[in-house]
């Protein structure tokens, strides 16, 4: 039972890990220059250029594990402790030299971006994938969006231009 | 003694028989609940005598608490991921296995002939078990866009169901190449009604698809994957019963349209959706356009004009479901024609210009044409490019029937003509006592904090809802929970509103048994969202994800912001979850 938990704590530190270590595809604004300091166990560290929602995301889950290690029995407290200790060995993958800590106003550093593109049904989507490859197939040294090309689906026929 | 009293006393004096026959004729489930809740006698009747059971989150409960309440359930049917999965928002890999409750259906429920499975993932093996065991007496199996499943589960099914009366596997991502399971299906059956494999990639071939309509000669409606439906012509003269046909598909080679006007399509053929088919080949439904109930064209290549052309011939639809170059000249036909019209989807098609008709957008001038012509409306969803309060104000005033009403703002346009639609939002949710679901998807400024107040205000009778970009702050929030009585299930999405603000929310909306949240404004120190922590209250945290591997192309970019997911759940933490969901509740 305990080897278990055990695991499942192992499989949560990776996710953090890889939550941390994974490239940015588009930083969603300038890659802070707020550090995140995490003191444990009487030491501090800081990391530079933890995006915003990552910085949030690691303290939604300490938080979340805090609260659990306030009312759970010694086993899960010490899990917090795992989990606590995890997350600094995780973090120091992307240490940098510490610098001096620097107050940061929660306010600035946590309004995320929170305007979402509307997303896709997916079936959909991939019948508007087909139609394009269907489009590209038929003329495919014919410009993109010509009048010339929208008559040709609408008619079913093709005319060969 | 009250009249309430009185009737409690008298109930006791009914035999159990008498009970028992009596709750046998009481199917709603919401009744079925409301009987369980009289005594301990009611409950245990119900529980033995309950025929169905809907399992809207399948983490909510366990399948062994399942068994002991309900053992004699004939028909379940059961949700696994997310709505957002349908939009490509939730991880393949987030849950919704369906092996434990195979495993309990196989060893305990005797009674089960129908399983309905949403939105699971569902393995080789899990069909293997299921069939092993309910095999002999299924009758209906629906995979209805599951994952994790082969042509080999298939197989399985095809040579050890021949009870099947309706298999459906719309929409499940199935892979495999052959057809053999087609062919074993036909060749083990003969009481088969429905076969649905729509929006999969399964192959066909035709020879098995004549040979099923021969044997099973009570088949009403077939809806397969792509396959040339010149290929259909032998099926169609065999099917003599079919009244449904959905897939299938027109290859566009140069000249030969001749091939499918030779189609002679089954005399009671009512319900069509036909793929990828254009203005000329739409001519083939003309015959018996008049005869058609339900009309399936979101994955056609018609024009606003060749809608137009098509629906006018069609008086007697009941549902129908295009994307938005209907324009609302399409509408404007549709409110003239079909006066019987229960149900309209108009989904979203191609952001790029020249690949949809110019007049291909739909606005508050269909919306009032329909609105004004289609009394029978239960169900609109719809995807508009610009709106008014007007168009709302008209359907409350209009369309006393709707049921469930979708609404999403695109973002084509930079001006709106007519913002915030606080009072068409009012007018709408007043005059439409009957709303049970209600999606309003919007922009910032399409809805103020009053308005969302009015949403809290006038739902009544709601469900399900689901608010994309809406509302000004937290306060907007905070009105609406104090509203919505008896709202079960809601999902936001890129709203402003902070942590501490969905936490109270959920806290104060007094049905509320689920919350799916992506986009909101986080805590400073991330805690904020434990203040709706609470006994059988599951919280769930997916992480932002920045994947490089996939495409980030315009339309599946898979680039996520974190998600919250919290639901009531009698089975404790889910002990299933991949790394990249997170429960923080309990930890």
């Amino acid at each position: 039972m305990e080897r278990s938990e055990a695991v499942k704590k192992e499989s949560r530190l990776n996710s953090l890990r890889r939550c941390l270590t994974m490239p940015m595809a588009r930083p969603s604004f300038a890659a802070s220059d707020s550090p995140l300091t995490i003191f444990y166990g009487g030491k501090a560290r800081v990391y530079n250029a933890i995006p915003p929602e990552k910085a949030q995301a690691i303290m939604v889950i300490a938080a979340a594990a805090a609260e659990a290690a306030k009312v759970g029995a010694p086993a899960e407290h010490n899990a917090a402790e795992v989990l606590g200790l995890a997350l600094t060995r995780s973090l120091s993958l992307q240490s940098s030299t510490a610098e001096g800590g620097q107050s940061t106003t929660p306010n600035a550093l946590f309004m995320l971006q929170t305007e979402l593109p509307i997303a896709r049904r997916h079936s959909l989507q991939r019948f508007l994938e087909k139609r394009r490859d269907r489009l590209a197939n038929k003329t495919p040294y014919a410009s993109a969006m010509s009048p010339n090309n929208m008559e040709v689906v609408s008619e079913g026929s093709p005319k060969l231009t | 003694m009250s009249a309430r009293t009185l009737n409690r006393v008298m109930s006791f004096g009914i035999s159990d028989l008498a009970l028992e026959f009596v709750l046998g004729y009481v199917d709603d489930p919401r009744d079925r609940e409301a009987v369980s809740l009289v005594c301990k006698k009611w409950y245990q009747i119900d529980a033995l005598s309950r025929k169905h059971v809907t399992i809207a989150i399948c983490y909510s409960t366990s399948p062994g608490r399942l068994r002991r309440r309900f053992p004699n359930l004939e028909s379940l049917q059961l949700k696994g991921k997310p709505r957002a999965a349908m939009f490509n928002l939730i991880p393949e890999d987030w849950g919704g296995y369906v092996g434990p409750w195979i495993r309990e259906i196989a060893e305990a429920f005797n009674c089960l002939k129908s399983l309905h499975l949403r939105r699971m993932i569902v393995k080789d093996e899990d069909i293997r078990v299921l069939v092993k065991a309910r095999g002999h007496m299924l009758e209906s199996l629906k995979l209805d866009k599951c994952s994790g499943l082969s042509t080999d589960g298939l197989l399985l099914v095809a040579r050890s169901c021949r009870c099947l009366r309706i298999l459906s596997l719309e929409e499940s991502s199935i892979s495999g190449n052959d057809a053999k399971w087609i062919h074993e299906l036909a060749v083990n059956n003969s009481v088969l009604e429905t076969l649905n494999f729509y929006m999969t990639e399964l192959r066909v071939a035709p020879e098995d698809l004549e040979l099923l309509a021969k044997n099973c000669r009570s088949l009403v409606s077939l809806k397969i994957s792509e396959c040339d439906i010149s290929y259909l012509i032998s099926f169609f003269l065999i099917a003599t019963k079919l009244e449904e046909f959905g897939g299938g598909s027109f290859n566009d080679q140069v000249g030969d349209l001749d091939k499918y006007m030779k189609i002679q399509f089954p005399p009671k053929l009512c319900c069509v959706g036909l793929i990828f088919m254009g203005k000329n080949e739409m001519e083939i439904l003309f015959p018996f356009a008049a005869a058609l109930k339900k009309l399936d064209l979101q994955y056609t290549f018609l024009s606003t004009e060749d809608h137009c052309q098509l629906i006018q011939r069609c008086p007697n639809l009941e549902v129908l479901e295009v994307r938005d170059v209907i324009g609302d000249r399409g509408l404007e036909v549709v409110a003239q024609t079909c006066k019987k019209l229960r149900r309209l989807r108009i989904e979203r098609g191609d952001d790029d210009q020249g690949l949809e008709d110019e007049q291909g957008c739909v606005s508050q001038a269909g919306l009032s044409s329909l609105a004004q012509g289609c009394l029978e409306l239960e169900y609109l969803a719809v995807y508009v490019s610009d709106i008014t309060n007007a168009a709302l104000e008209c359907l409350g005033t209009y369309s006393k029937n709707l049921c469930d009403f979708r609404l999403v703002l695109l973002d084509r346009e930079q001006r709106i003509t007519d913002l915030p639609l606080d009072n068409g939002v009012r007018a709408l949710l007043k005059g439409c006592a009957k709303i049970r679901r209600f999606a309003l998807y919007l922009r910032p400024g399409g809805l103020s904090d009053v308005g969302l107040g009015y949403i809290g205000q006038y739902s009544n009778n709601v469900r399900w809802i689901l608010m994309g970009n809406i509302g000004e702050s937290d306060r907007g929030l905070l009105r609406f929970s104090q509203g919505c009585p008896r709202l079960q299930k809601l999902e936001l999405r890129s709203c402003c509103f902070t942590e501490r603000a969905l936490a109270m929310a959920a806290l104060r909306l007094p049905s509320l048994r689920y919350l799916w949240v992506q986009g909101y404004v986080a805590s400073p120190f991330g805690n904020d969202l434990l203040l709706m922590a609470r006994a059988f209250w599951n919280i769930e945290f997916i992480p932002p994800k920045h994947d490089v591997n996939e495409t980030e192309d315009r339309r599946g970019n898979i680039e996520s912001q974190a998600q919250i997911l919290a639901y009531y759940s009698l089975a404790g933490k889910r002990v299933d979850c991949p790394d990249s969901v997170i429960p923080l509740h309990p930890a």
